[in-house]
């Protein structure tokens, strides 16, 4: 009995409500917030990575079924979004236009995670808004790509801020190649974690051509059997030949 | 009654009438073709956009192409009620007891009117008569008498198209419908367009190839929503008869102290009753197929109409209807002069519930129906143009590959297909942020000097700072020229540009664009 909830697949009847509180992060995210993505929490990313980080972030949650509101970010390419992994056809965008806190409370009726722009999470906007996530369970994502924006000022806007360091862009030279792949360290700060903890990573993360379309199907799949990772390749062989 | 005399069956006799593209004739006549929607597909369409290949079910984008100047509407049911209502009055002063089934459609039992004017032809002939006087002859009109009201429904529905009124012989649905196909059961509403296609993928197109198979055999791999498709094929009744006597049925009336002069308070008390007798029901295991709406006015004035639901009412459904039934009631001129003090609504027919089975993977989730909901609010609050959802256009650059669209103008339920590959395209990762509107930025040299392309798509020097928004940053890696040139038989969308791509000091990079000499910020890895 024991051995049998060892395996990756199978689940207690504990973990599910464990699970209901946190959305699913990648491996690589997973290092930095070991408490999962947080329901009720505001996460701030910050630096000229925010965007990537950002998408990065909600990778997982989305693809396993959770809804996503980009709010008054007109400006993100359905594209970007696409190649982190995102199943567009559960995003939505939205322009709050005139009155922001009556469209973002309707936001937060129906998305899990909800992506919105520094500006529009200011004073007593911002304060309305964090009582609301917290009683609706909203992952409330804000990228706030404004230079010079200290890690102290970052904590007091959110529950954990994310900021990227270290950047370094594969395959470009001076006049030869082309942008191939951006590597960064991410680090998040937050209250419950005075000590910055750092994961290294690639933004949008690698993907190999033939195990990219093989990914395609097994996302769909993975919206069946919500929550269930499976890394090994030979797996994913097997499962899509039960698809 | 030489029709149904001698013949003893516990199926009783139904008729039928049905308007065809009733939603169409809600709406005031315009020139040019008129398709009416809901909820992104076509309801119905005018003689002019038949005519061009419009189809009942066909999504808004793709009766527009088949149709393109067609005038859109959509579904107005309170205007469609309204519309009809003269029909069933004139309908009900002949024989009383008129079911609704839905705005266009209506039946009623054939026993007692047989009897009375001797004979279903009779009968026909007269609800016949009484419609045309309301709607004009010109209008065309399906009346069709059978065994239980699916297969009334179902001969209505061919009477429409033939123009001949349809009477199926007592006992003999299946011999009368084996060459119709079984699209018209999910038409009628007693079969979902999932499992006609199912039943077509299987090779079974016809209700007769449906009421040749063994009903044990139906059941066993269709369940019950096949075996009330058999059921209909083969003529038997589609619901067994229920054991609880009419009386045993709830009823809910709300009297009001105050008289209510507008319909919306009424509507309201009406979902409370509506919940209460749903919720009662389903104790027990039932659902309401038919029940009676009643609204009385201080100077006793009433309206009262039957409806009837084959699938069953949901507390929605019965919110909606007595909706509809108040609002064409008030809007009738001389009809009501006082406020309302009664609601009633009374349960006539219950049967037992099937229930829904929610399927095991797949379909929609608790999730995507939360969302879908927030959608329909935002939109209300935003405007259409306020909540987008993101699609693949196709084209080489940024801003042509994929774009937002109104949320309205796109299925709930589409799925986003994967570009194709497009050669001349800057491949993979894309630029995070695209500018909304053209960024004008500079390029220079380390003479200070702006940075050109020659027209042999080479860098006429180094790029070594790029001023964007007034700062400056230095430039630690570039990429490029590539230069593009589109659809230049084409006076007006023709574009020649070259693309650069830059890494700047502080880690970003982004993706240039050199049109017309002058510099622009095409995207950035944000």
């Amino acid at each position: 009995m024991s051995l049998a909830l060892e395996s990756p697949h199978l689940q207690s009847a504990a973990s599910l409500t464990q699970a209901d509180s946190a959305l699913p992060l990648s491996e690589a995210y997973a290092e930095i917030l070991p408490h999962g993505l947080l329901r009720g929490q505001v996460v701030v990313c910050h630096g000229v990575a925010a965007y990537s980080i950002a998408l990065g972030l909600v990778e997982r949650a989305v693809t396993v079924g959770s809804w996503l509101a980009v709010v008054d970010l007109e400006q993100v390419s359905p594209e970007a979004i696409a190649e982190f992994g995102i199943p567009l056809h559960r995003v939505i965008g939205v322009t709050t236009g005139d009155d922001p806190a009556n469209v973002l409370s309707a936001v937060f009726d129906g998305f899990d995670v909800v992506l919105i722009p520094a500006h529009r999470y200011r004073g007593a906007l911002a304060r309305r808004i964090s009582q609301r996530i917290r009683a609706k369970g909203v992952t409330l994502i804000v990228i706030d790509d404004a230079d010079e924006v200290g890690v102290r000022d970052a904590v007091s806007l959110g529950d954990v801020a994310l900021i990227g360091s270290d950047m370094h862009w594969e395959g470009i030279g001076w006049g030869v190649g082309r942008l191939l792949a951006r590597h960064l360290t991410v680090s998040a700060t937050g209250r419950r974690s005075p000590r910055p903890l750092r994961s290294e990573m690639q933004l949008p993360a690698a993907v190999d051509v033939r195990v990219g379309q093989i990914n395609d199907v097994a996302s769909d799949v993975d919206d069946d059997i919500a929550g269930a990772t499976v890394d090994d390749d030979e797996e994913y062989r097997w499962r899509l030949r039960v698809v | 009654m030489a029709a149904s005399g001698g013949v003893t069956s516990s199926v009783p006799r139904v008729l039928t009438l049905w308007c065809p593209e009733w939603p169409v004739r809600a709406v005031a006549p315009i020139d040019g073709p008129l398709i009416v929607f809901d909820q992104h597909r076509v309801v119905a369409a005018c003689a002019i956009a038949r005519e061009a290949g419009v189809r009942t079910g066909d999504r808004k984008r793709v009766a527009l192409r088949t149709c393109p100047n067609a005038t859109v509407v959509p579904r107005d049911y309170v205007a469609e009620v309204q519309s009809f209502e003269r029909v069933v009055s004139a309908v009900a002063d002949i024989i009383p007891l008129v079911e609704l089934l839905e705005p266009g459609s209506l039946c009623l039992d054939m026993r007692g009117p047989t009897r009375y004017f001797g004979g279903e032809h009779f009968v026909v002939d007269h609800v016949r008569s009484v419609v045309a006087t309301q709607l004009g002859e010109e209008i065309p009109i399906g009346i069709g008498v059978a065994d239980g009201r699916a297969a009334s429904a179902i001969a209505a529905r061919r009477s429409g198209f033939t123009g001949h009124q349809v009477i199926v012989e007592p006992g003999r649905t299946a011999a009368a419908f084996t060459t119709m196909s079984l699209r018209w059961f999910h038409a009628i509403g007693e079969m979902s367009i999932d499992l006609v296609e199912l039943f077509e993928r299987l090779g079974i197109n016809t209700v007769s190839d449906l009421a040749a198979l063994d009903e044990r055999d139906v059941l066993g791999r269709f369940g019950l929503p096949g075996v009330r498709a058999y059921r209909v094929a083969t003529g038997a009744d589609e619901r067994p008869l229920s054991s609880i006597t009419p009386s045993q049925l709830p009823e809910r009336e709300r009297r009001f102290d105050e008289p209510l002069l507008t319909v919306t308070p009424v509507v309201f008390t009406a979902r409370e009753l509506a919940s209460e007798l749903v919720h009662e029901l389903s104790i027990e295991g039932l659902v309401c197929t038919r029940m009676t709406v009643t609204a009385e006015t201080e100077h006793s004035e009433r309206s009262e109409r039957h409806w009837y639901r084959s699938e069953g009412f949901t507390a929605a459904a019965i919110v909606d209807r007595v909706r509809w039934q108040l609002d064409s009631w008030v809007n009738e001129p001389s009809s009501v002069s006082a406020g309302v003090i009664v609601i009633r609504i009374s349960i006539t027919s219950v049967r037992p519930d099937d229930g829904v089975q929610h399927g095991f993977w797949g379909g929609a989730s608790e999730a995507d129906g939360r969302a879908s909901r927030a959608v329909a609010r935002l939109v209300t609050l935003c405007g259409p143009e306020g909540v987008r959802v993101p699609l693949p256009i196709g084209g080489r650059l940024p801003e042509d590959r994929y774009g937002w669209f109104p949320a309205t103008v796109v299925d709930g339920d589409h799925h986003v297909d994967v570009l194709a590959p497009w050669p001349g395209s800057v491949v993979r990762p894309a630029p995070v942020i695209v500018p909304t509107s053209e960024v004008r930025i500079e390029v220079v040299n380390d003479r200070g000097e702006s940075v050109g392309v020659s027209g042999r798509g080479e860098m006429t020097s180094d790029p070594v700072c790029v001023v964007i928004g007034g700062r400056s940053h230095r430039v630690v890696a570039w990429a490029g020229p590539w230069p593009l040139i589109e659809r230049w038989w084409d006076e007006r969308r023709r574009r020649r540009l070259a693309r650069l791509q830059v890494v700047l000091e502080d880690g970003s990079a982004h993706l240039l664009a050199v049109e017309h000499q002058r510099w622009h910020l095409m995207g950035t890895h944000g």
